[in-house]
């Protein structure tokens, strides 16, 4: 799925093919979830018709929503589809842009940390709280946002997966997934 | 510190991490965090809680994948191909001939969706590759689309006009209505604009499509239909009442889905690769739309934005004088906030003071949803510039670069409706009568 | 030193709740010299109403308002003011209010915040497209239902219980999608009702009530002087609500009717089935409520 993260054509090794597994499973979750936006509000409008309210279809469009939001992170990052603007970073040497990556990096590292524990805990809050949903549906609030910290914690992940790589000399996996958008002509000349 | 210390402090930063490349989404919610943690005594970690949770968990927000993928299916069809040899031998004798489709599409397709990074990752997807082919100016191209795109906040139904509407307590059907006119302008000003640039340009124009007659023209038309059908179906279900706005976005999937079965495009392989490429394109709006909200909320705290517009209602202008500063005032928070957190963080102060100064709310909120779509073209925070940005790979300020004269359209279209109000109050008071 | 409190709220500016509100900030900023200084967030632009209370109780607000049923989902108690026909009109509403009291404080309490005063909002009535004689008319008519109490309704008086989002409201009757509604007269006003609807039955089913409150350790942090001032402008906002929210009422029947909406009163016969629906749906929520809720009703119904 994912190009080799390594700049010799060795085949990918067990934790990588791992860590892009499960990216690439939640995206797949967060596409269904996609599907059910779909199918919950054609049911709404068919319940409509035919005189049937479906209970709480709003609120699971919503959470399934945010789940759609959230799950694929870690997967469109590594895609380089979570933009940036790059205007700057495009005139660096080599050299100079891979300190300038990792800084990013770093930053990102660290504000998705400091996020991830904030998301998790009030998660576990919510649960331990025994918070419910206040639509129509009062189910426990903690579990539509599992999906919000699950993303979190992928998109923390794979931004840490990326600093390591850097760090040791790889170029990171949103610049290789580019280039080959790129080179299958999905994207135009570049600035 | 004073409050436009805050903010200036603020901006710097946001325009620091920006600039270093830092992914869009992280960097507003960096700034966010760091100005709670430093400017305010509430608990930043909560606060990210809610926002990302709130700003993302939403019934509204939940049009926008649906409608994406849509364009997304199209894109792999043979339709969107067709639609343009359909259009070609039509727009044939109009200098600047297929690049309206741009304008027009953005037209036709936002008065079926409330938003406008719906409107741009739609018909990006399916004009941009096609005008390409064809040797289109790329840059025009690109600069046109970004800003035609912001028709699906201007002709209704509008996200944006909903959120204006219930804050400035106006009624949502006048302000739908008066959206119309002024969405017509901006397209006959863009479309303008495109043909002024192609007769100044000849150079850079595609060879000429060859001639037809009448009758091949007629012939090239049926391959329209299966699109008009699309449309059409999705503008019925609304009128005739079988779906609100937002579940329309359904319809438009099925229908988009039915097409492509019909045409022989529709594979498990297509089915999937739609699919994905709308999810991970909805992600990114969407991560970036919480990373704002974030942001508005800091901004809320730290009451930036309220400082800004008592200042100005310190400062007893005159209404044209009040109408200018609130422009500049509004590019200016549009720069960094999106549309929906620029209204609901000034309306409590601007109405109150727009309406002493004898403007119609209803003109005002038009006046706003314009430059709202100005701010969706503006860097370093603009929505239609990271739409394109991702489809076409090229820098968001490439793209806004782009669309600097199509830009100027639109600040034509606010000092046009600012001198002549009619143009936005004449169709809601023609058809609902004079405002009481 | 001076202290900022940030008031989040999830209505616009010009809802009567609202003016309320900031008359009650300006009311403690004046009275404490500006040393309490609390800035008042409207339109959901800080915190969604959904997220106030938790909001208030982790502390990253001192204080919020919220619609107290909007809880009912996780301590249907609290759902009370909620119940169609279980106390109709002001002055039963006030009576229901007075007895609900000292159980919602205590409520309240448990979650660290003190309920500082609460004001209802007008009776709920029926905004329909086509006159409404009997409860037969209501067969299967598109009922927008907003929580599970008015979903309940709806299916009790036959109607079908539909979803519509406030925003879409409009539209959605515009183009049939649904053809009545419980609201206030105030929300009929604010969202221009006779655009899309022409009838008004005047239920005053139940008087949902929106409370203000505070969170205790932040209460009390502030000098025991500062603490009397917003105790006393509490109790003044909440004399002035109740007037306000009766005022209001006549004013937005004024208004409607202006605009051309018929204004009516209930068929005799209507009003008693939808009563009987009422104590139905009484039964169902003393189920709920548990011991409290059936204490709570006795004391309701025995006369003072
Ligand atoms: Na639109
Ligand atoms: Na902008």
């Amino acid at each position: 799925m994912s190009p080799p993260a390594d700049a010799s054509q060795r085949k990918p090794s067990l934790p990588r093919r791992l860590l892009d597994g499960l990216y690439l499973s939640a995206a797949v979750l967060a596409a269904l979830c996609v599907v059910a936006i779909l199918l919950l509000m054609m049911a709404q409008v068919i319940g409509r018709e035919i005189g049937l309210q479906v209970r709480g279809a709003d609120d699971l469009t919503a959470w399934f929503c945010a789940a759609a939001s959230f799950l694929p992170l870690a997967h469109t990052f590594r895609r380089g589809e979570l933009i940036r603007v790059t205007l700057w970073i495009e005139t660096l040497g080599p050299a100079r842009r891979r300190r300038v990556e990792l800084c990013c990096l770093a930053c990102a590292a660290i504000f998705l940390g400091f996020a991830a524990f904030a998301v998790v805990g009030f998660v576990v809050e919510s649960w331990s709280f025994n918070e419910r949903a206040q639509g129509m549906l009062p189910i426990p609030i903690w579990i539509p946002q599992v999906s919000f910290a699950l993303g979190i914690v992928l998109l923390w992940s794979a931004v840490l997966d990326d600093l390591v790589g850097v760090w040791r000399g790889r170029l990171p996996s949103y610049e290789l997934a580019e280039r080959e958008r790129r080179a299958r002509g999905e994207l135009g000349q570049g600035a | 510190m004073s409050t436009l210390q805050i903010a200036l402090v603020l901006l710097a930063f946001l325009a620091c991490f920006l600039a270093a490349g830092v992914w869009v989404a992280l960097a507003l919610g960096i700034v966010a965090f760091v100005g709670l943690a430093l400017f305010t005594n509430t608990p930043p970690g909560i606060n990210l809680f809610q926002t990302f949770w709130g700003s993302s968990a939403s019934w509204t927000l939940a049009a926008l994948p649906l409608f994406i993928w849509m364009g997304e299916i199209l894109f792999r069809t043979r339709l969107s191909e067709e639609m343009f040899k359909g259009l070609a031998p039509w727009l044939n004798w109009l200098p600047g001939r297929l690049m309206h489709t741009n304008v027009i599409a953005c037209g036709i397709f936002g008065s079926v969706s409330g938003s406008s990074s719906a409107t741009c990752a739609t018909i990006a997807k399916v004009a941009l590759p096609e005008l390409e082919r064809r040797g289109y100016d790329q840059r025009v191209a690109i600069g046109s689309l970004a800003c035609a795109a912001t028709l699906g906040i201007l002709i209704p139904p509008s996200i944006i006009m909903v959120v204006y509407a219930v804050a400035a307590e106006v009624s949502i059907i006048r302000i739908f209505l008066a959206g119309i006119i002024p969405g017509f302008l901006v397209m006959a000003l863009l479309s303008g604009y495109i043909i002024v640039w192609a007769l100044l340009n000849p150079q850079l124009q595609p060879p000429p499509e060859p001639r037809t007659t009448f009758v091949e023209k007629l012939r090239a038309a049926r391959n329209l239909i299966p699109c008009a059908l699309l449309i059409v179906l999705v503008i019925w279900v609304m009128i005739a009442g079988f779906a609100t706005a937002t579940e329309a976005a359904a319809y438009g999937v099925l229908g988009a889905l039915a097409l492509a079965a019909w045409s022989k495009s529709l594979s498990w392989a297509n089915f999937g690769a739609s699919l994905m490429g709308a999810t991970r394109l909805s992600c990114m709006i969407m991560f970036i739309l919480a990373g704002a909200s974030f942001l508005t909320v800091t901004m809320g705290f730290t009451g930036i934005p309220r400082a800004l517009a008592e200042s100005v209602a310190a400062l007893g202008l005159s209404p044209y004088a009040l109408i200018a500063i609130l422009a500049v005032i509004y590019v200016l928070l549009g720069t960094a906030l999106d549309g929906i957190s620029m209204i609901v963080l000034t309306t409590s102060i601007v109405i109150p003071m727009i309406q002493r100064a004898g403007f119609d709310p209803v003109w005002f909120g038009i006046f706003i949803v314009l430059l709202v779509e100005i701010a969706e073209l503006t860097p370093p925070v603009g929505f239609n510039l990271f739409v394109l940005q991702n489809m076409t790979g090229r820098d968001s300020f490439y793209v806004a670069r782009a669309a600097i004269p199509f830009f100027m359209m639109l600040v034509a279209t606010i000092v046009l409706v600012t001198v002549f109000p009619q143009i936005v109050t004449f169709l809601p008071d023609y058809v609902m009568g004079a405002p009481k | 030193a001076q202290t900022r409190w940030d008031l989040p709220t999830g209505y616009p500016d010009s809802i009567f709740h609202t003016v309320n509100l900031r008359a009650f900030t300006d009311e403690v900023r004046k009275a404490t010299n500006g040393q309490l200084d609390i800035t008042l967030h409207t339109n959901a632009a800080l915190i969604k109403l959904p997220d106030i209370t938790r909001a208030v109780q982790t502390g990253q607000v001192a204080i919020g308002e919220i619609l107290l049923s909007t809880l009912g989902n996780e301590d249907p108690f609290l759902e009370a003011d909620g119940i169609p026909f279980l106390a109709v009109g002001f002055d039963q509403a006030y009576r229901l209010y007075q007895v609900q009291k000292p159980y919602v404080d205590q409520r309240m309490e448990k979650r660290g915040l003190r309920v500082l005063y609460s004001i209802p909002w007008p009776g709920q009535n029926v905004f329909t497209r086509v006159p409404w004689k009997s409860l037969d008319e209501m067969k299967g008519v598109r009922f927008r239902a907003y929580n599970p109490a008015t979903a309940r309704l709806a299916e009790l008086m036959g109607a079908t219980p539909t979803t519509v989002q406030a925003a879409e409201i409009p539209q959605a009757f515009a183009t049939g999608v649904v053809a009545a509604m419980i609201t206030s007269g105030t929300t009929g006003v604010a969202s221009k009702s006779w655009e899309f609807s022409k009838f008004y039955y005047r239920t005053s089913a139940f008087h949902p009530r929106n409370v203000v409150f505070v969170n205790e350790r932040a209460f009390q942090r502030l000098p025991k002087d500062h603490q009397q001032i917003v105790l006393t402008a509490a109790a003044n906002a909440e004399k002035r609500g109740w007037l306000l929210a009766r005022e209001t009422d006549q004013e937005s029947e004024k208004t409607m009717a202006k605009a051309g909406m018929q204004i009516l009163d209930l068929d005799p016969a209507l009003g008693k089935a939808l009563l009987k629906i009422g104590e139905q749906m009484q039964q169902e929520w003393v189920k709920r409520a548990g011991p409290d809720g059936e204490k709570m009703l006795n004391q309701l119904r025995t006369p003072k």
